[in-house]
């Protein structure tokens, strides 16, 4: 704690950390927040990209789909402030309109690997050894194809589209999940009342959902925060290669792949949806390391 | 000794082999009808159901999942790993033909991101300048978190359509090379910059070099003599993540210079669903994976004198 070797020049101040000692309060994370700046402009940026996702009429009244042809090719300006694509749309209103493709992409590929890879990780960790060593081992073979040759061979199996995108970025991160899980699990088997709900006569999944889920599901839950940002930068990449939304559809990595034909005349038709994807990313690579931080 | 070589050649085969069973489930039996993935999509109209039947009875299809498999596996392990279905050509034909201008631009990539990586981890240390420091050390993460196409579209626009230096894509001559390398190079360079810069600082606090320092080791010398070969070592255990990054951006640098290579030839073998050439690839990469590790595995103890005591003892 900072805080105690500061010195305490005003009353409000003690008080703020007498409150604050055995609990973090809201108040004083934010506190905490506004020291850093950076973070705070790190979850302002997801804060407005989650915004846009959810309400993209709000901020744009353009149409995504359709544009004015005699407007194509248009500089950013105020009117169109990330400029206009060679139908003339407004690439602003794409890149509203995108976000919701991508970060629902995203959301279902981190919800995947947390459900799937959080229950193979937690019955392995609880499982016998053998079995253990035996998913473990398979869990290591997830890794030892690069992610996004994996996620390009599941989506050849299961076909392009935004939801196949999100399950095979999904199934990938399922063997980082599994490993956060089962070894937190591994610990908190160890522990005294664990033990002694057994003691008590609990079964199995008895202690399992009550006792053993709830005390490790907390670092796997960091660690989605962290699979957010990565996730987001493969539903981009496979976005940009085309697996994704098809064409008329707005997508962040669809809209760089489509602007790249104009790169040499009209630079910022790949660029600008680009550097977005490149600020989320960063903004929420930016927050799980802050939230990793507060937790040592 | 034996044994812990025998069980890390062991493993490296189990890591080839279940690639390829995972391969296997999701790119043969995952589909609802293969035979019509392994048809050019164009041509899925004039193929007659009799050629499909044809075609479903040499691959097996019509047999049980598991026969099909043992089939499949027992041709692969015989060389035969099914032909392109776009090219007609045998898979390892085809990525024998790409392999080796992705190697060449792999390994030159490797080598200047390691460069990199050095550079930053090395000056973080030695600097004393706290913002220079601090401003090298939030470099690694960032470079991860740029897409690997925006810095190939920023470098082809500022370095060959505004300053003209180099081509914007192909594969022939040096200058080809170029921004493809730099493009790949920055993502690869992230995590061995990161795990050098962390071990340099952990390694500058030891004992030992705090000896050395008593000693009247300069900075500079104490660096590079005591603190760097301890520091780097621990790099090699990263080479599966390096290697990943090393595929995954070669599959999107080929495709935005248009190189021909291996990931190029992933990219449009998913494109087109060419499911033979997709199971290659898998294979090919988790073997290189698996060849890999087991280079770091046996090296290791060569460089670290603890390590190989142990695995002797043992």
């Amino acid at each position: 704690m900072t805080a105690l070797t500061e010195p305490i020049d005003s009353p409000e101040a003690a008080d703020e950390v007498a409150v604050a000692r055995p609990v973090a309060s809201p108040l004083r994370r934010a506190l905490t927040a506004v020291r850093s700046p950076t973070l705070v402009i790190a979850w302002l940026i997801v804060l407005t990209v989650i915004a846009w996702a959810v309400a993209p009429q709000l901020f744009t009244h353009s149409n995504p789909l359709v544009g004015n042809p005699e407007q194509a090719f248009e500089a950013p300006s105020w009117h169109h402030l990330f400029g206009t694509d060679q139908l003339g749309r407004d690439m602003f209103s794409r890149v509203v309109y995108g976000s919701r493709n991508t970060l629902t992409a995203t959301l279902y590929a981190v919800l995947v690997g947390f459900v799937a890879g959080g229950t193979i990780g937690l019955l392995s960790g609880y499982a016998d050894g053998t079995t253990d060593a035996v998913v473990m081992r398979f869990i290591d073979v997830l890794l030892s194809v690069p992610t996004l040759l994996l996620a390009m061979t599941v989506v050849a199996a299961l076909g392009y589209g935004v939801l196949n995108v999100a399950l095979a970025v999904g199934i990938v991160s399922i063997a980082s999940f599994a490993r956060v899980m089962r070894s937190q699990v591994l610990k908190v088997v160890q522990s005294e009342y664990v033990e002694a709900a057994r003691g008590l006569g609990s079964r199995w999944p008895r202690v399992l959902v009550l006792h053993v889920l709830p005390n490790s599901v907390r670092s796997v839950l960091s660690l989605a925060a962290l699979e957010f940002g990565t996730a987001v930068l493969a539903v981009a990449t496979l976005g940009f290669l085309g697996y994704g939304a098809p064409p008329p559809q707005p997508e962040w990595g669809l809209a760089v792949s489509e602007g790249r034909a104009f790169l040499d005349t009209y630079p910022w038709l790949a660029l600008i949806p680009g550097a977005v994807i490149a600020v989320v990313v960063l903004a929420s690579n930016r927050i799980s390391t802050a939230s990793r931080g507060r937790r040592r | 000794m034996l044994r812990y070589l025998a069980g890390k050649v062991a493993r490296a085969a189990f890591v080839v082999w279940a690639a390829y069973t995972l391969s296997f489930v999701l790119l043969y039996l995952l589909p609802v009808n293969a035979v019509d993935l392994l048809f050019n999509p164009n041509e899925q109209q004039v193929i007659t159901p009799a050629v499909k039947a044809k075609i479903a009875d040499y691959y097996g299809f019509n047999k049980p999942a598991v026969v099909q498999y043992f089939d499949r596996l027992w041709a692969a392990l015989h060389g035969d790993m099914g032909a392109s279905v776009q090219s007609g050509q045998p898979v390892w034909a085809e990525i024998g033909s790409v392999i080796w201008p992705t190697i060449a631009l792999a390994l030159c990539a490797l080598l200047l991101a390691v460069l990199i990586a050095f550079t930053i981890a090395f000056t973080a240390s030695y600097t004393r300048q706290r913002w220079l420091a601090n401003l090298l050390q939030s470099l690694p993460p960032a470079t991860v978190s740029v897409p690997v196409f925006l810095i190939g579209l920023i470098l082809i626009q500022v370095f060959a359509f505004r300053l003209g230096w180099f081509p914007p894509m192909g594969t022939t001559g040096a200058a080809a090379l170029v921004l493809p390398l730099i493009t790949l190079a920055i993502p690869v360079s992230g995590p061995i910059a990161q795990l050098l810069t962390d071990s340099f600082l952990t390694e500058r606090n030891s004992p030992y070099v705090v000896t050395a320092i008593a000693k009247g080791g300069t900075r500079r010398w104490v660096l590079v003599r005591e603190v760097f070969r301890n520091a780097s070592l621990p790099a090699l255990t990263i080479a599966g993540i390096i290697l990943g990054n090393l595929l995954a951006g070669a599959v999107v640098v080929e495709t935005i210079y248009s190189r021909a290579g291996l990931g190029r030839l992933t990219e449009t073998a998913v494109g087109t669903k060419d499911i033979p050439i997709i199971q290659g690839v898998v294979v090919v990469t988790a073997t290189v994976f698996a060849v890999a590790n087991l280079a770091v595995d046996l090296i290791y103890p060569l460089l670290d004198p603890r390590l190989k005591a142990r695995i002797v003892t043992s």
